[in-house]
């Protein structure tokens, strides 16, 4: 079942059309307009104590859903792109999966200077691949605010992540997104989710896709 | 007999969800490998077993010159009182054997002051270790562990998620075995150094083949500097980029041999 934290109708329906579309064309173009939405919601969030802001994402995010929240934005963001390997190393004494989201590419913009950092994914399930990135950009910068963004998230998203960092660091946090979703389907997806496999349906190589907004970044 | 046959049956089913026991193995694994070797060289002669038959059975760390039992508590109000009979038999028992043996009383509360009963004061040791449901917080609660992590990837300046990684890897390898029989410091090591899984953490200075660097060198407007296991690179169009360099990448860019810059982004 899903429950949306957002009574607008536009984006309700551009959810829907990450569900309904096959077309690689038109869903990312559906997610460039959701990071457009999601971009609206954080410049009510931030202001100018705010500055200097880092955006962190996947590369197959890079160039639909965290290029729609930078155009809107309309600040200068330090942009941070990661590559990821999922690597599973067995089980906890409670069965659940050691996962782990093994960064092994990194285009990096951000400094020292960084006051907040935007996080954003397609989709937040098992936290693995933010929950790296996170522990990656915490251990070397100190921000006052992170934000993890997302259109769609698990129910579970929120309490697993935040069970993974000290308070400290929890207390920055702020989870944002236009719908929870609670059903898992048999592979363990989340349903409805985003429709699938966001590289299938965007249909990218997420090892090795160079996002096209790297290009004009010099 | 009875007695102890009892306790370690009730252990085992108490076992399963011990987070806290698994996560302090791994610390202490860890921990050895740091003061030793790291995960390179021979390692010593160390086993990690738990629920070993023995009073104090919660881990059992027996190397070359001695025998050291912890019982691992992660209970509110916790008493002497309620394991210092196990401690007396565990010492009795351990003197009876002819053992040089230690005893140790792990704790989660850092507030804990009770003094160790006079009598066992000379062969128990206490130790503080944190407690969370999550070990990525652990780590940053103990900066023993911590450091341990630190000392054997050998980083300078690892960051978090790296640190995380090489814990999970002890971690499910010592869930995942027969913890009663053990795992040596040894196992551990080839568990870490064979896994593929890991080995890409690791700063380990690498070798690229010639073949592979003159392909690297004669792309045009493509400057690279080897870094550990990274290699960092760009180009007028593509800056502040770091890989991590694995042998399926080099065989890739061998097998594709880019000449252009487009090109070679496209395989790193």
């Amino acid at each position: 079942m899903r429950t949306y934290n957002t009574s607008d109708t536009s984006i309700r329906l551009l959810l829907d059309r990450l569900i309904t579309s096959s077309n690689p064309d038109i869903y990312r173009n559906t997610f460039h307009q959701i990071g457009v939405k999601l971009g609206e919601l954080l410049k009510g969030k931030i202001n100018t104590e705010s500055f200097p802001i880092a955006l962190a994402c996947t590369s197959e995010d890079a160039d639909w859903l965290a290029k729609g929240i930078i155009e809107t934005l309309d600040i200068d963001v330090d942009l941070c792109v990661y590559w990821s390997d999922r690597l599973n190393f067995g089980k906890d004494t409670d069965g659940k999966d050691l996962e782990y989201s093994n960064i092994v590419k990194s285009y990096e913009e951000i400094d020292d200077k960084s006051k907040t950092l935007i996080i954003t994914k397609s989709i937040i399930s098992s936290s693995c691949v933010v929950r790296s990135q996170i522990m990656r950009l915490v251990s070397k910068y100190k921000f006052d605010k992170i934000y993890i963004v997302a259109p769609v998230m698990y129910k579970e998203a929120e309490v697993n992540l935040r069970q993974e960092f000290p308070d400290d660091i929890c207390r920055l946090f702020e989870f944002i997104s236009f719908a929870i979703d609670d059903n898992l389907d048999d592979r363990g997806w989340v349903y409805p989710g985003i429709g699938g496999s966001v590289y299938e349906r965007l249909d990218v190589n997420p090892r090795l896709y160079y996002p096209h907004i790297l290009d004009s970044r010099v | 007999m009875t007695y102890l046959k009892n306790k370690h049956r009730g252990g085992i089913s108490a076992e399963k969800g011990s987070k806290y026991e698994s996560f302090y193995t791994t610390f202490k694994v860890v921990d050895y490998l740091f003061k030793t070797i790291g995960v390179e060289g021979d390692p010593p002669e160390v086993l990690f077993q738990s629920q070993a038959e023995a009073y104090i059975d919660d881990l059992l760390i027996t190397d070359d010159t001695k025998l050291v039992y912890h019982q691992i508590k992660n209970v509110a109000d916790f008493r002497w009182a309620s394991v210092e009979d196990d401690f007396r038999r565990q010492r009795d028992a351990s003197k009876r054997a002819g053992e040089n043996y230690k005893l140790v009383l792990v704790y989660s509360d850092r507030e804990f002051d009770e003094d160790v009963p006079a009598d066992l004061e000379y062969c128990t040791d206490f130790s503080y270790f944190p407690y969370h449901p999550a070990i990525s917080t652990v780590i940053q609660q103990s900066s023993d562990f911590r450091s341990a992590l630190k000392g054997v990837l050998k980083l300078s300046n690892p960051s978090d998620d790296k640190l995380y990684a090489l814990a999970l890897c002890i971690l499910g390898y010592w869930v995942g075995n027969d913890m009663q029989k053990g795992l040596t410091l040894r196992d551990f090591k080839d568990h870490i150094v064979g896994n593929n899984n890991i080995s890409t953490i690791f700063d380990r200075d690498i070798s690229i083949s010639d073949e592979c660097l003159r392909i690297l060198d004669s792309i045009q407007g493509f400057s690279y500097a080897i870094k550990g296991n990274s290699i960092e690179w760009e180009s007028s169009r593509y800056k502040n980029n770091v890989t991590i360099w694995s042998r399926d990448l080099e065989k890739r860019i061998i097998r594709e041999s880019p000449h252009t810059v487009n090109d070679i982004v496209k395989l790193m």
